[in-house]
């Protein structure tokens, strides 16, 4: 990091913060702070964006192409289904409740007691997510720069809950604007910094065939082969169902764009996540299949954490790592001359050769990661999150380290921001104000929002900060938030879509589509993606027969649904 | 001349119904847009697959 470095980073960071915090500084109005107010399609569109784009997505997705390839895109083949869904269903139902929360509409559908259900499992889900996403780019962060994981931690969570806390919703929604355009830009010159890195006779379309020969261009795969985890038919099924239960009923997301100036502005928004999501993650995905194609020309290392590296060099496995590496060195040679034939003569046998230097490599990497957990148990074999920040760090040049770091920031801030605004209207408006303070005002909503906020981001923190003791946190908090989702969509589509199903059957289909889900979870060896699907299907079934079986009328309200 | 102020009470059956309905500014309908994004959604599958059947056969 040069000093040319640090200013790139902290003047953008600082500049993004403090704009947002200065400039809403007075928005002080129930709707203003908790919805936004009067927001167009365009900041609405990039800040739907900006809250699922983040900080691991930017270290995690290049690392992805560069281990696995292209496929990883299918996964959001249901996205755009769920955008036309959720334009269509849900935001015209929100806008004509005028609620500040999806959860707020199901008391008008059902009862209180459905309402507070959905709140309360969107805030466990939700707050321990909070923590992760600060935590999870602060662990890489930490490592690479040489900072205290605290310090990380201590850092990312105080700029966010500053402007979080001081504009509220409206806050949120600029500043995402901002970083949106930070992270395109950023990614736009790591991309052209890249290509002018590869070797001078290598052009784009060679060093796409380059990688097609080593198996990253997959980009569709239309087979049913169920255990592969990517096609385009999980894609459009299980990816549908995550994208409308994210995006339709997770408040962090409902939030973004309850707050539009109409209708019309909101589902422009959504519609515009819609067309451009796919393109984006396309194009991460492939800034991740350069950075693999320069590794073939310039020597990589067996292992991509390098303080674990380091750190084996201090073991008595100092001897076989550095015997290793003498392997590691020769095998690239043989993989780098077969790459530079392949480039200028695509036959058959170059590929072949090409595939063998590749498995050797591959080889090699297994051999060097058992090595380093005989040395180091308690160190997290999976490198891939490391791949994209490493290069960068030594390959890019001054200043553009900077703006790259501001971009995994950037994305790590957008994400919580909204997480934390989510959690902290959620609270007041399906908690405190409901439950118990139900004459509450304007005035007094913003600051119970305010006060619950800072609540939620000193959670996030102290959680992000003892997260380092737990194993497998980021997977266990990933596994809890898909058993909660299923049955959190699974209530909003009966109240869409089931309207004379009233709320006892389906406080029952709850419980029950809870009680299979974990009990599957427990259980069986299912996919965790797939409980989102099994957890709605599930509760709409039961939901339906126990309301056919009891014919009871729906037991509240059902108007909300009719629009 | 019927000039009169408008209310500044609760939003009228009408304007709810006005805002709602909204039509998008191109395209005509939001079905039609909807269409187009869906149509987005095929192509990207399309492009996909011409990529993987020239990249990766």
């Amino acid at each position: 990091m040069t000093g040319l470095d640090w200013f790139v980073l902290v003047s953008t960071i600082t500049f993004i913060a403090g704009y947002g915090t200065w400039a809403n500084r007075r928005v002080q109005t129930a709707t203003g702070y908790l919805k936004g107010e009067d927001l167009r399609w365009p900041t609405i569109g990039l800040s739907i964006m900006a809250t699922q784009a983040s900080a691991i997505t930017f270290l995690s997705v290049p690392g992805q192409a560069y281990e696995d390839g292209m496929r990883f895109v299918q996964f959001y083949f249901g996205l755009p289904i769920a955008m036309v869904i959720i334009s269509a269903v849900f935001v015209p139902i929100y806008y004509r409740l005028n609620v500040f929360t999806a959860y707020e509409y199901l008391e008008q559908r059902f009862d209180v007691r459905v309402r507070v259900l959905a709140a309360f499992l969107f805030m466990v889900g939700r707050g321990l997510a909070a923590g992760i996403s600060i935590y999870a780019p602060a662990i890489i962060l930490s490592a690479v720069l040489g900072w205290g994981l605290n310090t990380m931690n201590l850092l990312i969570g105080t700029v966010v809950i500053i402007y979080t806390v001081t504009g509220g919703a409206k806050a949120v929604s600029q500043t995402q604007k901002q970083q949106m355009m930070v992270i395109m830009a950023g990614l736009l010159i790591a991309a052209a910094v890249i290509v002018s890195r590869l070797p001078a006779d290598v052009s784009l379309g060679q060093a796409t065939t380059l990688a097609g020969a080593l198996g990253r261009m997959n980009v569709i795969d239309f087979s049913v082969d169920p255990n592969s985890r990517y096609t385009v038919w999980s894609g459009l099924t299980g990816g549908l169902f995550l994208a409308l239960s994210y995006f339709g009923t997770d408040q962090s997301q409902v939030q973004r764009y309850l707050g539009g100036q109409s209708v019309a502005q909101s589902r422009l928004g959504l519609l515009f996540n819609g067309v451009l999501k796919i393109p984006m993650q396309a194009f991460i995905l492939y800034i991740g299949i350069l950075v693999f194609v320069f590794y073939l020309f310039e020597k990589p290392p067996v292992f991509f954490n390098q303080a674990a590296l380091e750190q084996v060099a201090h073991t008595e496995h100092a001897a076989d790592l550095e015997a290793l590496e003498a392997r590691w060195d020769e095998a690239f040679e043989v993989r780098r001359e077969a790459a530079a034939e392949l480039a200028h003569m695509d036959t058959e046998p170059h590929r072949a050769a090409l595939v063998a230097a590749q498995d050797n490599m591959d080889a090699l990497r297994s051999d060097a990661k058992q090595l380093i957990h005989e040395a180091l148990p308690e160190v997290e074999l999976k490198d891939s999150d490391y791949i994209f920040v490493s290069f960068v760090l030594k390959y890019m040049p001054s200043g553009l380290v900077g703006l790259l770091l501001a971009v995994i920031l950037s994305a790590a801030m957008s994400s919580t921001s909204s997480e934390l605004n989510a959690l902290g209207s959620t609270s007041v408006v399906d908690g405190y104000k409901r439950l118990y303070k139900r004459d509450l005002d304007d005035d007094g909503m913003v600051r119970a929002s305010k006060a619950f906020t800072v609540f939620w981001g000193v959670l996030a923190m102290s959680f992000a900060s003892f997260a380092a003791l737990l194993d497998n946190l980021i997977q266990a908090v990933n596994i809890l938030g898909s058993i909660f989702y299923g049955v959190i969509l699974g209530i909003f589509l009966v109240a869409f879509f089931f309207k004379r199903v009233g709320a006892t059957p389906t406080l029952i289909g709850a419980v029950a589509a809870q009680a299979v889900v974990l009990g599957l979870f427990f259980t069986s060896e299912i996919g965790f993606l797939w409980f989102n699907l099994i957890g709605c299907v599930v509760l709409i079934g039961v939901a339906l027969a126990v309301q056919l079986l009891t014919g009871s009328p729906p037991s509240s309200n059902s108007t909300g649904a009719q629009t | 001349m019927s000039d009169a102020p408008e209310s500044e009470g609760p939003e009228t059956d009408r304007a709810v119904s006005d805002r709602l309905d909204a039509r998008p500014p191109l395209l005509g309908s939001w079905r039609n847009l909807y269409a187009v994004v869906l149509l987005a959604l095929a192509s990207y599958i399309g492009l996909g697959s011409l990529t993987t059947w020239i990249f990766a056969p």
